[in-house]
């Protein structure tokens, strides 16, 4: 399997790949699933500008990534996020390729024996 | 970080992957109660006390070890359990906040469980009184049921967030609580200082102990 996923040029998916976007859905996807979390928090989480974010969420949103409810709360109005089931499969992907590159780059080992290694 | 299309910026997957184990640990710092504080808080006014109140208490051979008004120790007790509950109920809305759906139910659910229970106990010890049981029968309904509302209460949390921790200090608090009220009221004051309290502060020392092993272990596989 190992060998296997070697051979292939490991791709890393461009819509997380940006470090904004992958810290937001490294973020999103820390959350239990079935939870949301207001658009605020996680500005405030991140330290980011709310255009910023907003960018970046609207890049998310587009691949399906991400799904952005919006609702009231009293009177004013409060914008939800949440990492889809796709989102979240995509950002496991994108882990996986990271790790697998990263064993690809380690010198001094080989494709079959760096999986167990790094676990410990 | 202002223009619409920011820099792309390239990390190298090592990078990356420290970025993903920041983020992630900070998620956890942000998102999940700090058990070292609430555990911690519990366990100073449950032995504080409890503790002062089996000093002020009357022995069953004579007058308390420690002659002060009992009203003076009652308060205390009360200040002190008000600040553990204000403490965790800070710390609870801080976590939640902005957080909707099926977590922030369950923990609102918890919440409210938490204050109910307490806010029917007064009424429990008032029926007993209006039955006619004896003081010393009212007095050991105060820190009996509160025992069992909270192991009942951390086996229920157990139970919704799958954490065997909070089981066994359930578990602990209604058995030592159980066993306390065989041995008389001042024991059971007594059972509550040290059991109770004592098992509270074990648990944060538990908890601050793991948090370091998983510290650890996060920055060194970075991920």
């Amino acid at each position: 399997m190992s060998a296997d996923a070697d051979a292939r040029p490991v791709e890393r998916d461009p819509v997380i790949h940006a470090q904004a976007r992958l810290r937001l859905t490294t973020r999103l996807a820390a959350l239990p699933s079935g939870d949301r979390i207001a658009f605020p928090r996680v500005q405030q989480l991140l330290d980011m500008t709310a255009g910023n974010l907003a960018t970046h969420l609207r890049r998310l949103e587009d691949a399906g990534y991400v799904e952005v409810t919006k609702t009231h709360r009293g009177r004013s109005p409060v914008t939800y996020l949440a990492l889809t089931r796709t989102g979240r499969r995509a950002y496991e992907d994108y882990l996986t390729a990271l790790r697998a590159l990263l064993q690809a780059a380690e010198p001094g080992t080989t494709g079959t024996t760096t999986t167990g290694g790094e676990r410990s | 970080m202002d223009g619409r299309q920011p820099p792309e910026t390239a990390l190298d997957p090592a990078e990356q992957l420290r970025l993903v184990a920041e983020q992630r640990a900070r998620t956890h710092a942000a998102l999940v109660p700090d058990e070292r504080l609430l555990f911690g808080a519990w366990g100073v006014a449950w032995s504080v006390g409890f503790g002062a109140i089996w000093l002020a208490s009357p022995r069953r051979e004579g007058g308390p070890l420690v002659p002060v008004p009992f009203w003076s120790v009652g308060l205390l007790f009360l200040l002190l359990f008000l600040a553990a509950a204000a403490v965790t109920a800070v710390h609870s809305i801080r976590i939640g906040r902005g957080i909707t759906g099926a977590s922030s139910r369950t923990g609102a659910m918890y919440g409210w469980g938490w204050f109910l229970g307490f806010a029917m106990l007064p009424t429990i010890v008032l029926g007993a009184e209006r039955l006619g049981a004896p003081p010393e029968a009212t007095a050991l309904l105060w820190p009996a049921v509160s025992g069992l509302i909270v192991g009942l209460l951390y086996v229920g949390g157990a139970a919704a967030w799958d954490d065997p921790t909070q089981f066994a200090i359930g578990v602990w608090i209604m058995v030592t609580t159980g066993i306390g009220c065989l041995l008389g009221l001042q024991a059971l004051y007594l059972v509550m200082c040290l059991a109770g309290g004592g098992g509270f502060l074990t648990a944060a020392a538990w908890f601050a102990v793991r948090r370091g092993h998983v510290a650890r272990r996060t920055a060194a596989v970075g991920a």
